[in-house]
């Protein structure tokens, strides 16, 4: 990739053509383009910027993609893959930089440090609290009202179920609309984090085995797959009303 | 009387187990990148083996496990960020990852949970 430039005299410093391809995406939505942005970061892309054009603030949203030619080319048809509907253009131009040749490799995708900020984990905290509330709620209502609760815990599995159809919900709201980090904090981490539970569920599979096998891979097989359909429900109807 | 304050405790517990998640499940997300939710397996599956060392501990000391097994452990794991990051890694055409995702999350948390229960029925 890195050449020589022919016929200068060697001079500091010292100038390093490679051959730079931009790729202009037009994700149909900003789920797509996010979807998009994460699988760039994970093939390695050098730089990948979103922006929107211009008309009244809700214009079509850009997705711009830059690495050296050869490398952006390789990941073009992992891109097409993902976004079979997004246009696609790309253009190449030769750019001397007065820099390393591994200038666009270095550095670029370094995630920044993470600090719990304590203001954040207040939110959190009092979600939790609610939402563990809610969920207590739930136990208690099933099992005083369904006599073999103790062996299909559907209070449990309501409160997962209910937790990841609305978590479906706020990640599409983060994604497609502006939801405050204070409401995430609260709601996303705290409250359905803390409505929902995993330790409870693992317990009540492995319990409930020794009780009756068939139940408890009922229950365990459900929950998941109650879990899953809730999350792509709460998905699609959220892009529905949006 | 008493069950109000074992409530209190329990939804106090829950809340602070939240927190724990916030700040363990973001930290192991930013060591460990961003192409595997590896921040809430860690949380649930540790979440697990912590059940299972009580549970094997005190299996007849009702309150203590549902103070602590519905509030600080449940509240530290979590079911529907488990469901969203599946979605997410479905929809990102990442079928393999979120297969594993699920399975992986279900057969270490029972591993877990069991290991959990040996160790705390040996050592008391």
């Amino acid at each position: 990739m890195a050449q020589e430039p022919n016929g200068q005299a060697a001079s500091a410093p010292r100038a390093t053509p490679i051959v730079v391809a931009q790729a202009t995406l037009r994700p149909q939505s900003e789920l797509e383009c996010e979807r998009l942005i994460r699988l760039s970061h994970r093939l390695g892309i050098a730089s990948a910027t979103a922006y929107r054009g211009l008309e009244d603030g809700e214009g079509p949203i850009f997705l711009m993609l830059l690495d050296e030619a050869d490398l952006l080319e390789g990941f073009l048809p992992e891109l097409r893959r993902a976004a079979p509907e997004a246009p696609l253009s790309v253009i190449r131009e030769e750019a001397v930089h007065v820099s390393p040749s591994d200038f666009l490799r270095g550095g670029v995708l370094e995630p920044k440090p993470f600090r719990a900020e304590a203001r954040h984990a207040a939110w959190v905290f009092a979600g939790g609290a609610l939402g563990a509330g809610a969920r207590l709620l739930l136990e208690g209502v099933g099992s005083y009202a369904i006599p073999f609760h103790a062996l299909f815990p559907f209070g449990t599995m309501a409160a997962n179920v209910a937790g990841s159809f609305a978590i479906a919900i706020f990640g599409t709201l983060l994604f497609e609309r502006f939801v405050e980090e204070r409401e995430r904090m609260f709601w996303v981490l705290g409250f359905l984090g803390s409505l929902t539970t995993f330790s409870s569920y693992v317990q009540q599979t492995a319990q409930g085995w020794e009780a009756s096998p068939f139940l408890s891979a009922i229950y365990g097989g459900s929950s998941i797959v109650l879990g899953l359909l809730a999350a792509v429900l709460g998905l699609r109807l959220t892009r529905r009303l949006l | 009387m008493a069950f109000a304050a074992e409530v209190l405790v329990t939804l106090l517990g829950a809340g602070l187990g939240a927190v724990l998640r916030y700040a363990l499940g973001c930290w192991v997300n930013h060591r460990l990148g961003p192409e595997f939710p590896w921040g809430t397996l860690a949380v649930n599956v540790a979440g697990c083996f912590t059940l299972g060392l009580l549970e094997g501990a005190a299996p007849d000391d009702g309150v203590l496990l549902f103070v602590l097994g519905k509030g600080i452990i449940a509240g530290f794991t979590t079911f529907s960020t488990l469901m969203l990051e599946t979605l997410n890694l479905a929809l990102s055409r990442e079928h393999e990852r979120a297969f594993f995702n699920v399975v992986g999350s279900l057969s270490l948390g029972l591993a877990a949970f069991l290991f959990g229960t040996y160790l705390g029925a040996a050592a008391v």
